[in-house]
């Protein structure tokens, strides 16, 4: 009986849970790049919004929806999607800041009698800031995203899902991508 | 004789003075017991970096412990403690603001983050982004006393004493609500913009401001006709405020545009835009006025404004992922 009124008292906690705020802490991931290339070229390469597949070595395809709405498809089992808006782009300054609108879910788990979603990148309210400059002999390319973590509720953190996981997982996705772009724009 | 006695009487009152005079000048050069304090919680760091305000400088690193990940931070205006919420470690330490040593931690909730003090550090209150309650912490017995239901993802927090209030953020509400601190009911809900995070109260307890952080605004409310009198527009995902202690000035955090909007308080205008470090979170006002604290979430470092030049003059290092979330300057006793 003690044990069954635990396990009620755990529901009515959990229960309010579900529609939660995302984590309590904003995450930052900054990545940046030398690329021997004139920073006018580089530019052009990555302000076409529809275009980041053309460099982006995760990303399969780019559908416009309108000119400041992408649907990213990407290349890993099932082809998961981003949908994506532009907020602004300035030419002068040669930065462009994009957020993440949707995503899709990728697989959905039971945690803690739970249903949680994974979906394609997990992290939430996600920003971007993506910026070209001019520096000795080519371009810095500069690549910054803040986030929450996509999990909703508090710990324990299920697989994946934690702050660090976020962290890491937009890191590899900032990494490989300016890698590639670097190797394109040298060739 | 009588030459004598005068002289090991003046001898003695020349001592005695002597000794007045060293007592008061210890008294001046240390200002008072103790020195006003910024208290910076370093969320990635797990610890507290304390900054004497008359120097600018880091006196102290206070570890909070493994894991914790401090965030929210209080201080009492007569009281000798400064409150640390921690939504990983899932308790509050307790900083003694004489020795700047934890004497305490205290279990509160599943993920407290926002924390406030009364006047003389006596009530604590603490918001529990998780469990939509706050908890109030009595600190002569240590215990929590009462838990008051709130909105969505209560946040922000300012304790107005003389109108025995609690004012709460709830973020994912998009609602600010009032609590009597008398009685632990809430008195009032009242709309705000999207996502409120950081609160700031005028000093005589006539205006409270609520900082929007996804609608880019500042809704300020009438605290007597307990309704939003007007908005203001600010910059990109701004997060806390902190108002002079004339009343008379606003200072906004714009996280995205690493940014201060300076507001003016009879106006509702922005008069002012300062460049400060990357992603500027928590804010707060010396005692006199002089100083702005801002601490930048996104570098590790403190901006320090001159209120009257309106520029950084000294940019002070903290440790990682500082947030400073609540009234972190102590006052001098």
């Amino acid at each position: 009986m003690k044990k069954f009124l635990h396990f009620i008292a755990a529901v009515m906690i959990a229960v309010p849970m579900l529609a939660a705020a995302h984590g309590p802490t904003r995450q930052m991931v900054e990545e940046k790049i030398f690329i021997k290339a004139a920073p006018d070229k580089v530019w052009a390469m990555v302000k076409d919004f529809g275009g980041i597949d053309k460099w982006h070595p995760a990303i399969a395809g780019t559908e416009l929806k309108d000119a400041k709405t992408r649907v990213l498809t990407l290349t890993s089992e099932g082809n998961p999607t981003i949908t994506e808006e532009l907020e602004s782009s300035d030419d002068k300054k040669m930065t462009f800041v994009y957020k993440i609108l949707d995503m899709s879910v990728v697989k959905t788990i039971t945690f803690n009698s739970v249903d949680t979603p994974y979906f394609t990148l997990p992290v939430a309210n996600y920003k971007s800031w993506f910026s070209v400059k001019a520096v000795d002999g080519g371009s810095e390319v500069k690549w910054k995203g803040k986030f929450y973590r996509s999990f909703m509720s508090n710990p324990p953190v299920p697989e994946g899902q934690s702050d660090q996981d976020a962290v890491d997982t937009i890191k590899a996705v900032y990494t490989a991508g300016l890698e590639n772009l670097k190797i394109i724009m040298e060739k | 004789m009588a030459k004598q006695i005068s002289l090991a009487f003046i001898k003695a009152i020349f001592k005695k003075v002597a000794f007045f005079l060293v007592g008061m000048n210890m008294l001046t050069a240390c200002s008072t017991q103790p020195p006003s304090y910024a208290f910076i919680t370093n969320q990635l760091d797990d610890s507290v970096s304390v900054i004497d305000i008359a120097t600018q400088n880091v006196v102290k690193t206070i570890a909070i412990g493994e894991g914790k990940r401090p965030a929210g931070i209080a201080t009492s205006k007569s009281g000798h403690q400064a409150f640390v919420a921690n939504p990983e470690g899932v308790d509050i330490a307790i900083i003694d603001t004489n020795t700047l040593e934890v004497t305490n931690h205290i279990p509160v909730g599943a993920g407290p983050v926002g924390i406030a003090s009364n006047d003389d550090g006596t009530r604590v209150y603490i918001a529990d982004w998780y469990q939509n309650i706050i908890s109030v912490f009595n600190t002569d017995t240590s215990k929590i006393i009462a838990t008051i239901p709130v909105g969505k993802s209560p946040a922000g927090l300012i304790v107005d004493d003389n109108q025995h209030r609690l004012y709460v953020a709830n973020r994912d509400d998009n609602t600010v609500i009032i609590v009597d601190t008398e009685h632990y009911d809430v008195l009032n809900t009242i709309e705000v913009g999207t996502a409120p995070f950081g609160l700031a109260l005028s000093p005589n307890g006539q205006l409270l401001y609520s900082v929007n952080v996804q609608s880019s605004n500042v809704s300020v409310i009438d605290t007597q006709q307990t309704k939003v009198v007007d908005t203001i527009t600010v910059g990109e995902w701004p997060y806390c405020a902190a108002v002079s202690p004339d009343g008379h000035t606003l200072y906004v955090t714009n996280q995205d545009d690493s940014t201060i909007s300076v507001i003016d308080t009879r106006s509702n205008s922005v008069t002012d835009t300062i460049d400060v470090g990357n992603s500027p979170d928590g804010i707060d006002v010396t005692e006199d006025g002089q100083f702005i604290y801002v601490v930048n979430w996104g570098e590790a470092t403190i901006s320090v404004i001159d209120s009257a030049t309106k520029k950084v003059i000294s940019t002070i290092k903290t440790g990682k992922g500082p947030r400073g979330f609540g009234q972190f300057i102590t006052k001098k006793q």
